[in-house]
């Protein structure tokens, strides 16, 4: 070894450096594939997150809420079936709204809904129209008609259009069997304006009055929260998947 | 191939920013030979170069609109490089390897005639160090860091830094003894067309 020239540790590096510096080494395809695949996933995830929630969510209370409609009928045990032929007739409700028809008596389960309607924003009036009504079911149509204009005389012409949709939507004739109490409970549920007036802040708080409306249980499909940084998802119950933030 | 030949790699810098596929696609077609082969200097082996390769460009592209242009696009590819075998290490050793001092060996100043020896051989040398020794190296001796800017990257003082070097330095240099012994006694036992490991072998040893 005493022979043999001293190598300094910079030529050492050097000698290094001169041969691997500018080494090149094909790679395979696999990682091309690789990599065309992450930027696709990045992209794919970075688009528009909270628009894809929104969506996703909204898209899922709409399909709960037809599918809940749906089945709202055998759900609602005070309705009764045998009377939809009623609301078949009523293919022109406009007419049967009409203000100088209030005393005839085809036009009796228009003016009844309308009663309901008024009843429900005065509490007073609730069981004066619902015994009017049924008293109006036994046989004095036309009497019923008049105590009603006292109540509602102001309001009717506004809220006749609303009243018809109800008459439509729900199968309420005078002949009606629903008990008094029951009937009364259902109102409010329906009447989501007035509630709405209620409890609405944000859009979150609005999906959770709605969905709170349609879904009944305890853990709901979606839940919002407001917070100090905005609106946020709390709660997910998609059946299998289910998602709750602490509280 | 021909085509991208005839396309620089800055001329692909706007349509990387505007996150072409195509465009992306060509840049990588253009360096990847060059940047798999920094990346083997750094990695125990073909499998990992790769993986170091690909999270390299995925990060190429991610942050291609942070490039300002007071450098070269290549150069500031090839430290991304870099950079991306540093963390690899780092996630992998989570701290520097401390090395016993009986691992290290004390080799005595002696030439060896590396002009002969193949770069195939001197990568495999590389990529039998042990990850410290190996990523020290390579930053020093090829990508020419200085002491305080590995010290800096690596979170190790410069003391640690030196004497990692020196240690690094010190096991390829056993590792080319061994070679050079071995091919010695090769060269005298075997006379058949075999392949002798290293052309050193057959090349003149200077005297005094």
């Amino acid at each position: 070894m005493k022979n043999m020239h001293k190598v300094s540790d910079e030529d050492f590096d050097k000698l290094f450096q001169e041969k691997l510096y500018a080494y090149e080494a094909a790679p395979t395809e696999a990682v091309w594939k690789g990599i065309a695949g992450q930027l696709k996933t990045i992209k794919r995830e970075g688009a528009f997150p909270i628009l894809r929630l929104a969506a996703a969510s909204l898209a899922g209370i709409i399909g709960l809420g037809i599918w809940l409609a749906a089945n709202k009928e055998p759900i609602r045990l005070s309705g009764n079936p045998t009377k939809s032929p009623v609301i078949q007739k009523a293919e022109n409700p406009m007419a049967l709204a009409k203000p100088e028809s209030r005393q005839e008596t085809k036009s009796e389960p228009v003016k009844l809904n309308l009663k309901e309607k008024i009843a429900t924003k005065e509490e007073k009036d609730i069981e004066l129209v619902t015994k009017t009504k049924s008293a109006a079911s036994k046989a004095n149509v036309a009497r019923v008609a008049v105590l009603n204009t006292d109540a509602g005389s102001k309001t009717s012409l506004v809220k006749q259009p609303e009243a018809v949709e109800k008459s439509l939507s729900v199968d309420r004739s005078e002949t009606s069997e629903v008990p008094v109490l029951a009937r009364v409970e259902e109102m409010p549920q329906e009447e989501e304006p007035i509630v709405r007036d209620k409890k609405i802040k944000s859009v979150g708080s609005l999906v959770n009055f709605v969905v709170g409306k349609i879904d009944k249980r305890k853990s709901k499909i979606i839940e919002f929260e407001d917070g100090d940084e905005g609106t946020k998802v709390s709660g997910l119950n998609l059946g299998l998947l289910k998602f709750k933030a602490k509280e | 191939m021909n085509l991208s030949r005839k396309v620089s790699v800055d001329d692909l810098l706007d349509g990387c920013r505007r996150a072409e596929p195509r465009t992306q696609e060509l840049l990588y077609k253009m360096l990847a030979s060059k940047m798999m082969g920094v990346c083997m200097r750094y990695a125990k082996d073909r499998f990992e170069a790769e993986d170091m390769l690909q999270i390299g460009f995925v990060k190429v592209f991610q942050k291609v609109g942070e490039f300002r242009s007071d450098g070269s696009f290549e150069g500031w590819i090839r430290r991304i490089m870099v950079n991306t075998a540093i963390e690899v290490y780092r996630k992998n050793q989570r701290m520097m390897s401390v090395v016993d001092i009986e691992e290290v060996f004390d080799v005595p100043q002696a030439t060896f005639d590396m002009k002969g020896l193949e770069v195939r051989d001197l990568l495999n040398m590389i990529q039998q160090l042990s990850p410290g020794y190996r990523l020290i190296f390579n930053l020093y001796a090829i990508e020419g860091y200085s002491h305080k800017e590995i010290a800096e990257q690596l979170g190790i003082s410069e003391g640690a830094s030196k004497s990692q070097l020196s240690r690094a330095r010190a096991t390829l240099k056993e590792k080319l003894m061994k070679i050079e012994k071995q091919t010695r006694t090769a060269n005298f036992v075997s006379v058949g067309p075999e392949r002798v490991p290293f052309t050193m072998a057959v090349l003149p040893v200077k005297v005094d």
